[in-house]
């Protein structure tokens, strides 16, 4: 009997043996639970995030390339003209090389099961859900890192609200800008996107979402601009060349961004005169902005890629070098730019009008399908997709193995020129200053310096001037829309005609998705989005 | 061997201290075979005295005066109780050990024989058509590529409706099972209802599949040798366009390129054809064209023209080199995708022991050739079993397992690379194998020759399964069992696309991926029973404790050699350490029994069980299960009935929970990425800490029965399941940086009939001749998900609808004016416009079959034996995806199935299918490929022959047979495609897309026919 009784102890030992620890297993290389804990988990997490609102491609074709791809492509295809008659065309786009999705924004018709859209809409908000979980437990660091790393992810929290504001929304008006109420009513009541300020971490956090909850344009800039304010706060001034990370400086270069197209020039001037007193000097040629395996000195973000960590290219499918790119070996060359369009056209508005001269405007000739992207030695080359002369396509982003330029001091130049100048619009402040910031640009593209008497009498073109500087200047980096918005001016000839197009005006779309009137190519909050909200 | 020498004499010392005044000696055999029985114990009832039979089967014992009973037991027989009675002279025979004969089981049981001979990689395969309520699906005639075993239809949408299977005690995990070489299995037992499954807990939501490997036999060492050779064939061949058609096909392409405003190249007023274009007039023009185009070559000249005979049509200055007038071959491309594969296999088995140490050692070695090119497995493997009984209180049983397998693997089905995809290829092209093996005509293009030739895809993995157990009886009827289990798997899995290929331009793309999986398990029951008169209780309880732990990694990089591959930088490679995998089951159970009278059973069972795949407040599920049996046949008003022999009424009902697949939803869950070179952490999911279990309530009702003195067995079942609370993604708000959360929502039902019967037909002096027979149907329904609706490629999980149902547009034919193809649109009219149709997708289709089943028969005659077996399954459908290439009116100049001939040419044509569509840019899946794959297959014949005993035993053998024997001889079925018994599956696809996606075919392999002969010799 003896036997049974151990046996009995042994057999209750086992059921006992269901406590809790068993349970306890964990997986190799598992980052789970509540992983904020040690400074390092803190690097990582922001990393992270960087990944992120970087737009580095995860290859499963999801998409949602944010700063480092549909935000620069949504925009510019919005702004660009494709057309059946050549003498309105601006660029071709091999559809069948991307999602399907890019065509609503070259009809300029955007539905809201777009699904570009929706994963933009969807990663910028894990991008500020990561922030937030890092804001929420900053607390749990001290000191300097503690300042920097809660820099870091409110300057990326803002950055995008910032750009989901400008692409979400119209553009912003108070009221108090005479110049925008000659055609636009007041904006900033409007509702854009929605604020997430609170980390969500369960399913059973989730609150019904109602529309009364989507916040106005108003707030979505206020909240941009304070979290950029207090990041600037928190970083360090200091030598920020060849960082990956965003800055100081990079917080006032995009609080230069947010306040000039909220047309609040003076701020707008006193931001971009910061940051060209930083420790960015412009490199010599345009050429050299571009193409760089670490920051250029006039890089104030860029978005670092190698090989096989990048935004996107001909193994991906998304990002830019994999659109913008023909070459072989590094993208898919679905968007080919008319020639035309760059130098001569009359019928388009918004061409850059490229001269001869313009280090900018330069065509490579002869490549072949073996030219790899140390064979450019100009702005453009002739798509090597498809050979045909009339279709080019431009260097700036050429492999994904390189640094993306994000936001550049030529910017803050540029920038500072607009603001300094239409401080009082419409009365015109035309000053030395304003001449120089231009011409540090013009002449390192090879074109000739202007001189402030060249506007002596008519001082009023000069705004065209500038906005032409913009325009080639950042050809294919996606800001035409923003100017646009911002001055109220036309696109251009509408696909498939040659009549202009007034994105101001609501009647010109066949789908308008906003049943106000003021729709003007803002993206929609997607239908997969609004399917989970209640009434 | 010393140790078990010394236990060996220790127990012959025990036995002889206990020498009485009356010896009863005797034999034991087996009652079917009259073989002599070793190893059995032999013991009295009460008291201490036993013995084993020795080689022979005989034993002595002594007993106090000869009238008290003796209990005669041996592994895989029943026990038998003799009241000795005073003889001193007793002959006993024991009989084998049918089924399980404890009254909840539902079970279906198969043997070595049902398995052995059939050239199956995989031993899921050898279960197909056997066992009623489980239905197989080959994923095709790739080599060692998964197969998909449904017990009755499953029940978890997004979690795996794989059955558990358990070697020898041992739950695997990871599809180990399938390096198990059939040929050392003695039996599977398929258990499927609630409280049959009720001892191996949420694993067993699924059924359990139990696997008994063969043990040694007391004796002296027996040695059997097998060797089998076998031809592998493709067992249908598609019936393609040959280079006549496709180029007519070509030559309508170029001109409807034109009419369509596609960019024109020499050829000019085509638009004036268009009425005129029929087959025939095309066919004439093309020669015509040719005839022109062989003139200009004689006569030297670059460019060639043509006028056709109607209209202003012309071809002017066409190039004699233009391609479409360069088909210069004659190829065969089936020919070249599929081969002839040849396999060798081998396996030694040794066994031997004596009465209480008992060995049995296999070794085996397979050697494949698929019928697809490039494809080959290879597999050594070996199982060592011991058994001891080391008294009569103390059994032990140690077994391990191992395989080591290579597998030159095909890309998937999808997959660039995949041979099968040459069947799309234009007959009148060909192959350089000089240059890549790249098109002669249309270079540009993509050819799987050339993937296949140019990469490399090659899997090699070792596995380990091992358990020891350990029974002691602390009393008569107290008995403690202890075992404990380790599976162990080591996967390495190399591709190289090499320069030529698609992924691999322009400097090869590498992968390297391997995966290491321990699972380790023990369980411990304590079994006490208790007679009281004829009434018999026995009660259970015990614990048991899984763990498994998998560690991936993996690389990749454009380079062109899994050498340079694993020496690149780490700081170079996309992303970081992939997460590996661990979960742990902790059960403990109990369970009563008690039986009446060998009348009446009853059982309850209950288990907690919990799972670190759930937060720590719904860890724990609680599953009940409780059932009656009723055996009507030993009631005294059915006793007088001479036709029926056993007749047995069965009920059960249980609930079982069910885990979800991944391992942790119920918290947040980060993976690994970089940014630049730094790596970081990018949030996987969010968490869901109130993820309870899936549970699946079942009730089964059987009735087994046996007449005629069993000449006519069988069983008939009916049960219901429903599973709640499915663990199943949510949609929210994007705001939160997710699309979706888990959550338990949803529901699903099935319920469906089994009949199986074993029949001996005749059995007559030395002819016998016995049929097995089963026919399964089930209902399957998903009756709730929240009001949500998952799509997936053709396939669905829609309320009120099976689940993977077929969820396409409807394809509604031909207009006759246009030629176009036709779709119901949203309000069931006929539409051409594709997109509109596409809005009204209609559900049209289940892959799940209405009936499926087999049979078997058996016949011996002297030394002949003939096996062959059918296997069926009606009324399932198939979504045939291949035909969206390959059968839809020449898309993409993809060469089609002869067929397509009957395409729409001119206006009027009342043809089955649509016009030739040069501007189509998406296939347009519709109910189109929609197809019945309803099938009826002679799976196995096997006709073997055995040298009478006498001329064995004369060549100091124990046996010699030869055989001769075919898989997939015959298959009578409608299926436009290679096989209808296929699925295509991603490797590596989640639970959730292995449930949703069953029953397509892109591009699949068929299995092969399979011819073999083999020689058997026991020594």
């Amino acid at each position: 009997m003896k036997n049974i009784y151990i046996a009995l102890i042994l057999v209750t030992g086992l059921l006992f043996t269901q406590c809790e620890s068993l349970l306890e297993v964990n997986a190799e290389n598992a980052v789970s639970g509540d992983v904020l804990q040690t400074e390092a988990d803190f690097e990582n997490y922001l990393t992270g995030t960087y990944y992120n609102f970087c737009g580095i491609s995860d290859r499963a074709g999801s998409g949602g390339e944010l700063i480092g791809g549909d935000f620069v492509i949504i925009p510019e295809l919005l702004t660009r003209v494709q057309s059946s008659l050549i003498a309105y065309n601006e660029f071709s786009w091999q559809a069948v090389r991307a999602d399907e999705g890019y065509n609503d924004f070259i009809n300029k018709d955007i539905f809201k099961t777009n699904g570009r859209v929706e994963s933009n809409w969807l990663r910028a908000y894990e991008t500020i859900n990561q922030c937030n979980h890092l804001l929420n437990n900053i607390d749990r660091l001290e000191g300097t890192v503690k300042d920097r790393i809660q820099g870091e992810a409110l300057a990326i929290r803002g950055i995008l609200y910032f750009e989901m504001a400008q692409l979400w929304g119209p553009q912003y008006h108070d009221g108090s800008d005479s110049y925008l109420d000659q055609f636009l009513d007041p904006t900033d009541d409007l509702p854009a996107v929605i604020i997430r300020t609170e980390p969500v971490g369960s399913v059973n956090d989730i609150e019904t979402i109602t529309e009364a909850d989507v916040n106005t344009l108003g707030e979505v800039y206020d909240q941009a601009q304070l979290d950029l304010e207090t990041a600037a706060g928190l970083l360090e001034p200091g030598d920020a060349s060849g960082n990956s990370r965003l800055t100081h400086y990079a917080c006032k270069a995009y609080l230069a961004k947010l306040h000039l197209q909220k047309r609040e020039f003076a701020d707008a001037a006193d931001y971009a005169d910061d940051v060209i007193s930083g420790p960015y000097s412009l490199v010599a040629s345009p050429m050299q902005a571009f193409n760089n395996t670490v920051n250029s000195s006039e890089d104030i973000f860029a978005i670092q890629q190698t090989i096989a960590n990048n935004t996107g290219d001909n193994t991906s499918g998304g990002g830019l070098t994999a659109f913008y790119s023909s070459l072989t070996e590094s993208g898919l060359g679905v968007y080919r730019h008319q020639r035309s369009a760059l130098y001569d056209t009359t019928n388009l508005y918004n061409s850059p009008f490229y001269s001869t001269s313009d280090l900018r405007g330069t065509v490579d000739e002869g490549l072949d399908s073996s030219s790899v992207n140390t064979d450019l030695n100009n702005a453009y080359y002739v798509s090597i997709a498809d050979f045909d002369d009339d279709r080019i396509c431009t260097s700036k982003y050429t492999s994904g193995q390189y640094v993306l330029p994000v936001v550049r001091l030529a910017e803050m130049y540029l920038i500072r020129a607009e603001a300094t100048y239409a401080e009082f619009y419409p009365a015109v402040n035309l000053t030395q200053q304003v001449i120089d910031d231009i011409n540090a640009i013009r002449t390192r593209a090879g074109i000739s310096a202007l001189d402030l008497s060249d506007f002596t009498g008519n001082e009023d073109v000069f705004l065209d001037t500038l906005m032409m500087e913009r325009t080639r200047e950042f050809m294919h980096e996606g800001m035409l829309l923003e100017d646009l918005k911002r001055w109220g001016d036309l696109i251009g000839a509408k696909g498939g005609s040659n009549t202009e197009f007034d994105p101001w005006d609501a009647s010109e779309f066949e789908n308008p998705l906003d049943e106000t009137a003021e729709f003007m190519l803002r993206l929609p909050i997607p239908q997969a989005e609004r399917d989970t909200w209640g009434n | 061997m010393r140790r078990l020498f010394t236990a060996l004499l220790c127990t012959l010392i025990l036995n002889l201290g206990f020498a009485q005044e009356f010896t009863v000696s005797g034999t034991v055999t087996d009652s079917e075979t009259n073989e002599p029985l070793g190893g059995v114990l032999v013991k009295l009832s009460v008291g201490d005295g036993s013995t084993y039979t020795d080689l022979e089967g005989a034993f002595k014992l002594s007993v106090s005066d000869g009238y008290e009973n003796l209990i005669l037991s041996l592994d895989g027989y029943n026990s038998e109780t003799i009241f000795i009675n005073g003889q001193s002279q007793l002959k006993i025979s024991l009989a084998k050990s049918a089924s399980s004969s404890k009254a909840q089981t539902t079970a279906s049981q198969l043997n070595a024989d049902d398995l052995g001979t059939q050239p199956v990689v995989e031993l899921e395969q050898a279960t197909q058509g056997r066992a009623a309520g489980v239905f197989v699906q080959n994923s095709g005639g790739r080599l060692g590529q998964g197969t998909k075993v449904r017990i009755r239809g499953g029940s978890s949408l997004s979690g795996s409706n794989d059955p558990l299977y358990v070697v020898d005690g041992v739950p695997l995990t990871s599809d180990n099972q399938s390096d198990i070489d059939p040929s050392t299995i003695e039996s599977m037992e398929i258990l499927k209802d609630a409280s049959a499954t009720a001892l191996y807990g949420s694993r067993a939501a699924n059924g359990v599949v139990l696997i008994t490997t063969k043990k040694g036999k007391s004796g002296k060492l027996k040695a059997d040798i097998e060797y089998q050779f076998g031809v592998n064939q493709l067992m249908k061949k598609l019936d393609m366009m040959d280079k006549q058609d496709y180029e007519i096909m070509q030559f309508e392409y170029t001109m409807r390129s034109i009419l369509n405003g596609l960019p024109s190249s020499a050829i000019s007023g085509v638009s004036s054809l268009e009425n005129s274009m029929t087959y025939d007039n095309m066919k004439l023009w093309y020669s015509e064209i040719l005839a022109e185009r062989a003139e200009a070559i004689e006569n030297g000249n670059q460019n060639f023209s043509y006028t056709f005979p109607v209209g202003n049509a012309q071809i002017s200055s066409m190039s004699k080199d233009n391609p479409i007038f360069r088909y210069e071959y004659d190829t065969d491309w089936q020919d070249q995708a599929f081969r002839t594969g040849i396999s060798n296999r081998a396996n030694v088995n040794l066994s031997g022991g004596s009465n209480k140490q008992k060995l049995y050692a296999n070794f085996n070695y397979l050697s494949q050739e698929g019928i697809l090119i490039n494809n080959k497995y290879d597999r050594l493997g070996g199982r060592l079993n011991w058994n001891s009984n080391w008294s009569d209180k103390l059994r032990t049983n140690v077994s391990v397992g191992f395989a080591k397998t290579d597998n030159n693997r095909v890309n998937e089905d999808a997959d660039d690379g995949n041979p099968v995809q040459t069947v799309l290829l234009p007959p009148g092209d060909e192959s350089d194998p000089d240059n890549f093996y790249i098109l002669r005509v249309r270079s540009s293009e993509y050819n799987p020759e050339t993937e296949v030739y140019n990469s490399l895809n090659f899997e090699t993995s070792t596995r380990m399964n091992g358990s020891a157990a350990l029974d002691y009886n602390f009393a008569e009827n107290l008995v403690f069992h202890l075992d404990g289990g380790l599976d162990y798997m080591d996967v390495r899995d190399e591709r190289v696309q090499g320069p030529p290929t698609q992924v691999g331009a322009p400097d090869g793309y590498s992968r390297l991926g391997t995966s290491e999986v321990f699972n380790y398990l023990v369980n411990g029951t304590l079994n006490y029973s208790l007679e009281m008169g004829d009434n018999t209780l026995n009660a259970l309880v015990g614990a048991s404790y899984q763990n498994s732990n998998s560690i991936f990694t993996y690389r990749e990089y454009r380079v062109n050699s899994i050498n340079d591959l694993e020496s690149v930088n780490e700081d170079l490679l996309p992303n970081g350490p992939i997460t590996g995998s661990a979960f742990a089951f902790a059960s403990t159970f109990a369970s009563i029994g008690y039986n009446i009278s060998d009348k009446y059973d009853v059982e309850v069972t209950a288990r907690m069980d919990g799972s670190s795949r759930f937060g720590q407040n719904n860890r724990v599920g609680v599953f009940p299960a409780a059932s009656f049996g009723w055996t009507l046949s030993n009631e005294s008003f059915l006793k007088g009935i001479s036709a029926i022999s056993f007749l047995k009424l069965n009920a059960s009902y249980g609930v079982l929970g069910n885990t979800p697949y991944d391992d942790f939803l119920y918290r947040m869950n980060y993976y690994w990425v970089k940014y630049g070179t730094d790596l970081g952490y990018r949030f996987g999911n969010l968490q869901n800490e109130d993820l309870r279990w899936e549970s699946t309530n079942q009730m089964d009702l059987s009735l087994d029965f046996g007449i005629l003195d069993n000449r006519v067995s069988g069983s008939v079942s009916y049960y219901q399941k429903t599973t709640t609370d499915l663990i199943l993604p949510k949609p929210i708000s994007m705001t939160s940086g997710f699309r979706t959360g888990v959550d338990n929502i949803g529901e699903m039902t099935n319920s469906g009939f089994e009949f199986a019967v074993n029949t001996v037909n005749v059995e007559k002096g030395d002819f016998s001749w016995r049929t097995s027979f089963n026919i399964s149907s089930f209902n399957i329904e998903v009756t709730d998900l929240g009001g949500q609706r998952f799509i997936s490629g053709p396939s669905a999980f829609l309320e009120g609808e099976a689940p993977g149902v077929f969820y396409l547009s409807e394809y509604l034919g031909v207009n006759s004016a246009t030629g176009e193809a036709q779709y119901s649109n949203t309000l069931g009219l006929p539409t051409s416009d594709y997109n509109t149709a596409q809005a009204a997708r209609a559900p049209l289709g289940n892959p799940n079959p209405k009936l499926f089943g087999g049979m078997s028969n058996s016949l011996s005659f002297k030394g002949f034996d003939l096996n062959f077996m059918f296997q069926f399954v009606q009324g399932v459908d198939a979504y045939w995806e291949t035909g969206e290439i390959i059968a839809n009116s020449g898309y993409n100049q993809y060469n089609q199935v002869v067929d397509q001939n009957e395409r729409w040419f001119v206006p009027g044509d009342e043809a089955p299918y649509p016009v030739m569509n040069t501007a189509a840019t998406s296939t347009n899946p519709s109910s189109r490929w929609l197809v019945d794959a309803s099938y009826i297959r002679l799976k196995s014949l096997t006709l073997s022959y055995s040298l009478p005993t006498a001329l064995v035993q004369k060549m100091k053998l124990s046996n010699f047979s030869i055989y001769v024997g075919g898989q997939n001889l015959f298959t009578f079925s409608d299926y436009p495609g290679y096989d209808p018994d296929v699925s295509s599956t991603a490797d590596g696809a989640s639970a959730f897309a292995a449930n949703i996606n069953r029953g397509i075919d892109y591009f699949t392999a068929p299995q092969p026919k399979v011819y073999t002969t083999g020689i058997k010799i026991g020594f």
